[in-house]
């Protein structure tokens, strides 16, 4: 009996330990910071270096850096407390040390200056985080969602810059480029490119000497060190902390300068735009005359379309991706296509035509011009000049407003009273709605080009039939639903319906709604 | 533990085991649908809750009124369900590309789970597509609102002499009397956000749309494959969770799921009388060998008792008779001494005796 | 030791005085039910259509009445004569159980009358129910003829009741064959729900959970019925019975540690299969493994500690343990695991009507079994047949 009495009451101990440790299975860490601040961040750093050494034993660390440029500047001290400067007096972005050379030494910095500093903090008696043994409070599998968004230099941004840093002439505030001869960075007039096409991804060892910074790391340096220097001097300036550039809250403040001056980079005003397959101009359809100074105007900036580096020469920019790609944003097609679902007025009509359809032959001519591929003998693209000035002549003609048929030939009221049944006709106000359309649609030149045949906007409802301006009645073709021979088809109601909802619905219209059928803002009253 | 009560055991466990694999004499078979069996195609893109397919249901079926009138669109941004007097709602939900309406009914499965639930198959899938309910049959069990993974089938609770269960029917007995020709809901639509046709066409139309308009759409028909496939189709541009449409039940109708456990049903009548009866038989057996053996025992034991105690008396005979022997003997060699003695006494008187 | 003589005592026990509260109370519920319909009693909707009635009275009921088929079959088929004293308790244990669930189903059916359809009208061979209806019904015919034998000596009826316990065998084979049936189908009911049952206690293998679990309740359940009763039936129970009583808990409690350490590892195989050993780490996980750990592998390790030592103080506690494990099963399966995805709002809690005719079937099966136990030859032989074994 008492054998018994001890192996149960070891059977019980084992048991609550078994139930204990599977429920706890790791040791929890400090939940203070979860709870402290539960919104998303934008100034979240994962630091993962040691990832590149091989397999972690823990989780990466995250690292919020404006909480601590926040304690630190509390205490007096700026970036230099945990960045160091390299030779040549730059700053490095790293912590505590200008290159990633030997894990152990890497993981004894971040260990020891970290968890040290705090040890300091918590001496002078002030709340800091995590220390000695609370391993996973900073290696936490849970860190603080991540609102960090990119931030680009569009144009209004680059605008702002250009006039705080002194205007046209000093463009070598920000731009540089490395000359071989003196080994260092000088000013490059005139051939200002986009950071990114020397700084790219990762860091790049051109040659001994030479290692080309990350574009993080260069452009982390210079923003942020001449922010600090602006603000030092009290004047104006950009957000040293990560919030903000980067938080979305923060970017909706930043002050947009719209119509800034044009960027003058020797773009033409107006070319010839053709496929160059080998060095061989392909221009058997034509090249496509292009508006190039009124596009600057619909775009962020450059890298919307020109998404690859351009050759220094200025013969030609890259253009990536097919242009006629419906998906593809840096292309012609994609970005009419985003821009006539963005505009209310457009988006009624265009909502409701299929995406996939094939664009009709009609239109192919309308951008390329065949007569002009005469320019191009043999494959070989005509001068610059030529090709301007040709392309100015083209454009200077074309017609940009929005046809339509005269005012008498649009039926003013249509009564629609087919299936009228428990409501009465409706009396739909044919020609405010048209007039209304092309009133918006006036200063639009996309529309204008697009829409030059004065009957094509009837097929904006008056669809898959010709262009006229008697076109057939929707009973025409939606008659009786549920029609197995034209199944994707649907019946008169469901047409009606359909067409004006849809339209409706796209161009986002407050009234009528979709669900009022009867009173005073409805479509037809009951009967 | 015993031998037999082990052997016993472990064919027990061994039939139990195989429980849950799938017969598959009729496993790889699948119900495509009756040919020609009717459906609805639910298209969330066109839907703007107006509730006229629930007042066309309510027509159709002759139902009362409800509280808040159907021209009450608010009542779309409460979560509703099915309802004894409501076998179709809709719902309006909240999702990543703003309000979107789902209507709510029976998914006239292909395989339904209610008619395979039902005891006394009160459900029954039509060639028409519908899935039935016979009042006259059911016993109010509700097993088949446990197995609809969709939550359709309501029940009266209320009535204490015949309550029932009540779901959409697809208008089935108003079309086969020719009162009309697509349901109710169908019906009033103005969008023809649902359209009904045979399921097959059903799906090439879905197909179309998709491949028409793939930026408004997602990539996936609902009800095609899921529980075994559905009469009711849906598409839509926002994921199906979104609006209600749970996306974790699987593509295996109900019957399918109970069909392992059902063809392991008829194996033990047939299994286990052998089993037991053979332990049965076994435990007698061994009862009856180990009887034997004890009376052999005893029996053994009493006859070597026996064989010990008989010998032990002719022992004791021997020796009883061996004493009397020497007794005698002794006495006689006395005598004898004696008489001499006395003889040799008596040659001086002249007393002899004559010995 | 022989029957009671006439009890001169009052009627006014305290058992009586609360029991025929619970049956007042039992009667007029049964005229609210059957008066206004389901709906007035209970919470069930059309969300959870089933209840305590279907989870605790026909589940728990059905599971815990399966010491008829353990008992009878370990006696009679696998030969255990020496418990043979506790074959005919279970037996009466086991037919009360399946009678009353009966009844407590014909306050839960919609049409209670209608009960025979499936058998007689239309039978829907498809559904898991329509099997456990059936074997059910087969069985409780079972148990009522094992049964019958201890009222039959009472009534003097040698006869009849030598004809059936000559089909003591037949029944026996008969009950097992149809306990395995029936227990595994109650479980395979649930198969046709996998979206609404958590993936922990959802399982292919429902059947056999539900199957092995029974024999360990069964078992668990014939001891605790004996230890609840051993006072006050006392008067009734034979020196025969007596005397097995302590050899029945040592031996049930080394079966059922067997059984229970078995039905532990399946479910275990039921994860590792399912492959849901991560959701062990969430609520429904810890809740989960306070079913497996606590009420199936602890009662397992002090079955074996209590029949080692010959503990019966902690066997029969164990058996308590064990019964409510089973019963914490059942329950987590039809009602707390079932519709777990729902929100808050819309779970089911029963109503206190519910709550109330449970308790009305469970004191009817004590007080029956109380009468016909003191009443009939069940914890003791009847002196004509007394060498019949």
């Amino acid at each position: 009996m008492e054998k018994g009495r001890r192996l149960l009451f070891w059977a019980g101990i084992l048991f609550v330990f078994a139930a204990t440790s599977v429920v706890f299975l790791e040791a929890q860490g400090l939940e203070a910071q979860a709870k402290a601040a539960s919104e998303a961040r934008a100034d979240t750093v994962t630091i993962d270096t040691l990832a590149e050494f091989g397999k972690i034993e823990l989780p990466v660390v995250t690292f919020y850096h404006d909480q601590h440029t926040d304690a630190l500047s509390k205490q007096g001290k700026d970036c230099a407390a945990c960045h160091e400067k390299d030779s040549k007096g730059k700053l490095s972005i790293k912590f505590k040390r200008l290159a990633d050379d030997d894990a152990e030494k890497i993981k004894g910095i971040y260990h020891t200056a970290c968890i040290g500093c705090h040890k300091d903090m918590v001496a002078s008696g002030q709340k800091t985080g995590p220390l000695d043994g609370q391993c996973r409070s900073c290696h936490t599998v849970k860190p603080l969602p991540s609102d960090w968004e990119a931030i680009a230099m569009d144009k209004s941004l680059h605008y702002r810059h250009v006039k705080a840093t002194g205007g046209d002439e000093k463009c070598g505030s920000c731009h540089h480029v490395y000359d071989k001869a003196k080994k260092e960075l000088v000013a490059d007039k005139g051939k200002e490119q986009n950071c990114r096409n020397c700084h790219l991804a990762t860091p790049t060892v051109k040659s001994p000497e030479l290692t080309v910074r990350s574009y993080d790391q260069a452009a982390h340096n210079k923003c942020v060190s001449c922010h600090q220097d602006f603000t030092a001097k009290k004047k104006d300036s950009g957000p040293a902390k990560c919030a903000g550039c980067h938080s979305a809250a923060d970017q909706a403040k930043i002050k947009v300068v719209k119509d800034t001056p044009r960027l003058k980079r020797g773009q033409p005003d107006a070319t010839l735009l053709v496929a160059l397959v080998k060095g061989k101009a392909q221009a058997n359809i034509g090249p496509v005359p292009f508006n190039h100074k009124s596009h600057e105007g619909y775009t962020a900036d450059c890298r919307s379309c020109h998404v690859g580096k351009g050759t220094m020469d200025g013969k030609y920019f890259e253009l990536a991706g097919d242009m006629h790609v419906v998906t593809n944003m840096t292309g012609c097609i994609g970005c009419h296509k985003a821009k006539q679902e963005e505009k209310a007025v457009c988006a009624g009509c265009h909502s409701q035509m299929a995406e996939i359809k094939a664009p009709s032959k009609a239109s192919c001519v309308k951008c390329h011009d065949e007569s002009l591929k005469t320019l191009y003998v043999d494959g070989i693209v005509p001068e610059k000049e030529v090709i301007a000035a040709k392309a100015a002549e083209v454009i200077a003609i074309r017609n940009m407003t929005v046809a339509t048929i005269a005012d008498e030939d649009i039926p003013e009221k249509v009564v629609i009273g087919t299936l009228s049944d428990k409501f009465e006709p409706g009396k739909l106000p044919h020609r405010k709605i048209v007039k209304r359309l092309i009133k918006d649609m006036q200063n639009d030149n996309m529309a204008g080009f697009f829409h030059g045949q004065e009957t094509l906007m009837c097929q904006g409802c008056h669809h898959n039939s010709p262009a006229s301006k008697t076109p057939p009645k929707c009973s025409s073709c939606h008659g009786a639903p549920f029609n197995p021979v034209k199944p994707n088809m649907p019946g008169l109601k469901a047409a009606y319906h359909g067409q004006c909802m849809s339209c409706h619905t796209a161009m986002k219209l407050e009234k009528p709604q979709n669900t009022t059928c009867d009173d005073a803002e409805g479509c037809h009253k009951k009967k | 533990m015993k031998r037999r009560n082990f052997l016993g055991l472990m064919g027990a466990a061994g039939v139990s085991a195989a429980l849950p694999t799938k017969a598959q004499a009729g496993g790889n078979v699948h119900f495509e649908g009756y040919p020609g069996s009717k459906g609805v195609l639910f298209d969330a893109n066109r839907c703007i809750g107006c509730r006229k397919c629930e007042i066309g249901c309510n027509e159709v079926n002759n139902l009362p009124q409800p509280e808040k009138p159907f021209t009450d669109l608010s009542v779309t941004e409460t979560t509703r369900r099915t309802e004894n007097e409501a076998y179709t709602v809709v719902n309006k939900y909240e999702t990543s590309g703003g309000p979107v309406f789902r209507k709510i009914q029976c998914m006239h499965c292909l395989e339904p789970s209610c008619a395979s639930a039902c005891f006394v198959a009160a459900f029954s899938k039509q060639p028409s597509g519908a899935v039935v309910y016979d009042e006259s049959v059911c016993v109010g069990c509700r097993y088949c609102m446990i197995a609809c993974p969709f939550e359709i089938p309501t029940y009266t609770y209320n009535d204490p002499i015949t309550p029932k269960v009540i779901k959409c029917d697809l208008c089935d007995a108003n079309i086969n009397a020719g009162k009309i020709s697509v349901p109710g809901c169908v019906n009033k639509c103005p969008k023809e956000a649902l359209v009904y046709g045979e399921r097959d066409e059903l799906i090439k139309i879905a197909r179309n749309r998709l491949e028409a308009n793939p930026e408004k759409y997602i990539d996936h028909i609902y009800g095609e494959n899921e529980v075994g496939g559905t009469s009711w189709l849906f598409i839509s541009g926002v994921p199906f969770s979104e609006i209600g449409l749970r996306e974790d039940l699987g593509t295996v109708s109900g019957p399918e799921l109970n069909s392992g456990a059902l063809s392991v049903v008829a194996m033990v009548p047939a299994l286990w009388p052998l089993l037991l009866a053979g332990v049965y038989g076994i435990t007698k057996r061994t009862d009856k060998i180990n009887t034997k053996e004890k009376a052999d025992a005893v029996a053994k034991a009493i006859a070597e008792t026996q064989d010990k105690a008989s010998e032990d008396m002719k022992a004791a005979m021997e020796r009883a008779r061996n004493d009397k022997e020497a007794t005698v003997k002794r006495e006689v060699t006395k005598a004898l001494k004696e008489a001499e003695e006395a003889a040799a006494a008596g040659d001086g008187e002249k007393e002899e005796e004559g010995a | 030791m022989t029957t009671e003589s006439v009890s001169k005592q009052s009627l006014l026990t305290p058992f009586n005085i609360i029991a025929g509260l619970i049956l007042l109370m039992g009667a007029a519920l049964t005229v609210w039910r059957f008066g206004w319909g389901i709906g007035a009693v209970t919470n069930l909707d059309n969300n959870n259509p089933w209840g305590i009635w279907i989870g605790f009275d026909l589940l728990c009921g059905v599971a815990l009445a399966a010491g008829g088929y353990v008992t009878s079959s370990a006696v009679y088929l696998f030969g255990m004569k020496k418990h043979h004293a506790a074959v005919r308790p279970a037996i009466l244990t086991a037919f009360l159980g399946y009678l009353f669930v009966v009844v407590a189903l014909q306050y839960d059916l919609g049409r209670p009358w209608r009960l025979p359809y499936p058998f007689v009208v239309q039978s829907g061979t498809t559904s898991m129910l329509f099997e456990v209806g059936l074997c059910v019904a087969l069985y409780l015919t079972v148990l009522f003829l094992e049964f019958s034998v201890a009222p039959l000596e009472w009534l003097g009826k040698k006869k009849l009741r030598k004809l059936i316990h000559g089909m003591t065998i037949v029944l026996t084979i008969f009950g097992v064959v149809l306990s395995t049936l029936h227990q595994s189908s109650l479980g395979a009911l649930y198969i046709i729900a996998p979206a609404k049952l958590h993936p922990l206690w959802y399982s292919s293998y429902l059947p056999t959970f539900f199957f092995v679990s029974s024999a360990a309740a069964g078992m668990s359940m014939v001891m605790l019925e004996g230890w609840i009763s051993h006072k006050p039936m006392h008067k009734v129970m034979s020196d025969d019975y007596l005397g097995q009583s302590d050899d029945l808990y040592y031996g049930f409690a080394k079966g059922a540690s067997w059984v229970l350490m078995g039905y532990f590892f399946i479910k275990v195989i039921g994860i590792a299969s399912d492959n849901e050993w991560h959701l062990l780490n969430t609520g429904w996980g810890q809740w989960f493994l306070v079913e497996l750990l606590g009420f199936v592998l602890l009662p397992s390790f002090l079955y074996a500690i209590g029949a080692r030592e010959k503990n019966l103080k902690l066997i029969k506690w164990t058996a308590l343990l064990t019964v409510l494990g089973i019963v914490l099963n059942r329950l987590n399966v039809s009602l707390i695991a079932f519709n777990w995805h729902l929100p808050s709002e819309m779970r089911y809690v029963p109503s206190w009507q519910e709550v109330g005719v449970t308790i009305f079937v469970v004191t009817m099966i004590v007080i029956s079994f109380k009468i016909i136990s003191s009443k009939t030859p069940i914890f003791y032989e009847h002196p004509d047949y007394k060498d019949e074994h």
